[in-house]
Order: C-alpha cells, then structure tokens, then sequence
C-alpha cells in the first residue's frame, strides 16, 4: 500500500484539533457570572425577557422553554432536538438555540452589558 | 486543468459521479449516527467532490458539487438545506483547491480542510439565520468531526485514486 498521507497533511489535521481543543478550553475555562435574566429571540428579534428568580414556562414557536435558576428546552418540535439535549444553562453568556424554529435563549447577567461572545 | 475533445465522455462521466454522490447523501440521511453529537456528518459526498479535484480538476468537481447539493435538497427534503450545504460545499471546494496547488499536501489533508471549512462555513450561515453568536458553543465539536471525518474520506478518497489510475 502506497503512502496515503504525509507530514503537512498530519500538521493540518493537528492544527484543527488544537483550534478546536482550544475553543473547547475557552468555553469552560472561566467559571463566568451567573445569570439574572433569560432572553428569548425569535428569528433574531427579542421576544421576551425573564427573570431567573421566578420559575416560569415560556412556549414559542413550537419550543418550550423551562425558567427556573436557569433555562432549558422541555420540548420542540424540531427533527434533531439538538436544543433538548443541550440541557440547562446556568451562567451568563451561555445560551441554547433552535435552528429550525428559530429560536434562542441567552442568559445575561446583572450589569448593563451582556456578556458577548466568550 | 485538462479539456476534453469528447464531451460526450465528459458528461457520462460526470453523470455517474453526480449521481453517486447523490446516493452518498442520501447514505448519509439514513444512517443518522445516534450515539454521535448532534451536527456529526460523515461528508460522504465529498469524497466525490475530492476524486474529480484530483483526477479531473475544480471546475468538474464544481459542478458536480453545486448540482449535488441543489439535486439532494430537490430530492431528500429540505429546499432550506440548501441554504445551508451550497457555501458548505463551496468553501470546501475552495479550500480543497487551494491545498491541491500548494503541492505539499496529499489529497488527505485537502479532504481534512475541505470537510472543516464546510462544517465552519454551515455554521456562519445558521450564526446569520438566527443573528447569534450563540451557535459558538457548537464551534470545537464541528471543527474536530469536520477534520476527523475528512482524514476518513481522505484515506478512502486516496485509495480510490490509487486504485483508478490505469484508467
């Protein structure tokens, strides 16, 4: 069997497990603030704004969006359920979407400023 | 880059490997790979894509690649997949050229390139449907199973280079 792969390409192949790696390192790193408040986006635009501190239920679109300390997706009616399965946020910054009802949640905290991206 | 006096052999040609990979996707949708995290493909249809690159060249690699991904979103659901899989396919292409001319490379780390430039380039496009940079969090695991799993079909894609070329 002929020589399918060399160095170069084994350096490539490295460079995008390292990017990702270090992705993955930056996501967890920093313990982060924790969240006051839940946004809820549909197709980009804001929909609603909760507060963390009181449990409460939100459906659009289709998903439903538990509020309780955190937020997660209960259900949807999307064909992946990648927004399920992502389980609860808890931290600001940290958010959960749902690509094909177009939705999303993002926790910010208690300053003015959200906490952009990681 | 080389031209054909014989089109008819040409677009027989291209014919066959369109609708191989129109099979590869539709392979592809029927083995949803459940223990895998959501967004995991295998790129199959790349490996189409990476054989006429290096046995023919980009411009029939790219047209079979555009007929491709508009056929499978005809055929197999979604005309709003195509939203998503056209700049996919096309920044893979893109990249996979761009490593065939540097000469340093193996076919294998274009497929490596090719198949993370296309998960990247689905990712900026769901980021701008949904005007979030939330999708983020999806960026490690899309990265690594885009490099992994063409490392996967580079080796397949070298194999049947090698084995094709007395033809």
């Amino acid at each position: 069997m002929k020589r399918m792969m060399n160095l170069f390409d084994g350096l490539l192949l490295f460079a995008a497990l390292l990017a990702a790696a270090l992705l993955l390192w930056h996501q967890y790193a920093r313990p982060g603030e924790a969240a006051a408040r839940a946004d809820v986006y549909e197709s980009g635009n804001l929909f609603e704004s909760r507060t963390l501190s009181e449990d409460s239920l939100i459906e659009i679109n289709g998903v439903v969006i538990e509020i309780s300390g955190g937020a997660r997706v209960i259900s949807s009616t999307c064909p992946d359920q990648r927004c399920v399965k992502r389980g609860k946020i808890l931290r600001a910054g940290e958010s959960i979407v749902c690509l094909p009802n177009r939705v999303s949640i993002m926790l910010a905290g208690e300053e003015a400023l959200d906490a952009v991206l990681y | 880059m080389r031209f054909y006096t014989d089109g008819a052999k040409k677009t027989a040609r291209l014919a066959i490997c369109l609708s191989l990979s129109l099979i590869m996707s539709a392979l592809e949708l029927m083995l949803p790979l459940p223990f895998a995290p959501p967004g995991v493909k295998l790129g199959l249809a790349n490996l189409v894509t990476l054989y006429l690159l290096y046995r023919y060249g980009a411009p029939d690699a790219l047209i079979v690649a555009v007929l491709r991904v508009f056929l499978t979103g005809f055929l197999f659901g979604g005309l709003s997949s195509i939203m998503f899989a056209l700049p996919g396919a096309l920044t893979a292409l893109a990249a996979m050229a761009l490593i065939k001319r540097a000469r340093v490379f193996t076919p294998v780390g274009a497929s490596i390139a090719g198949g993370t430039c296309n998960n990247l380039a689905q990712l900026v496009v769901a980021a701008l449907t949904v005007k979030t940079a939330a999708l983020a969090y999806y960026l490690p695991i899309l990265i690594a199973s885009g490099a992994l799993t063409g490392l996967i079909v580079g080796l397949v894609c070298t194999t049947v280079l090698q084995r094709t070329e007395k033809a």
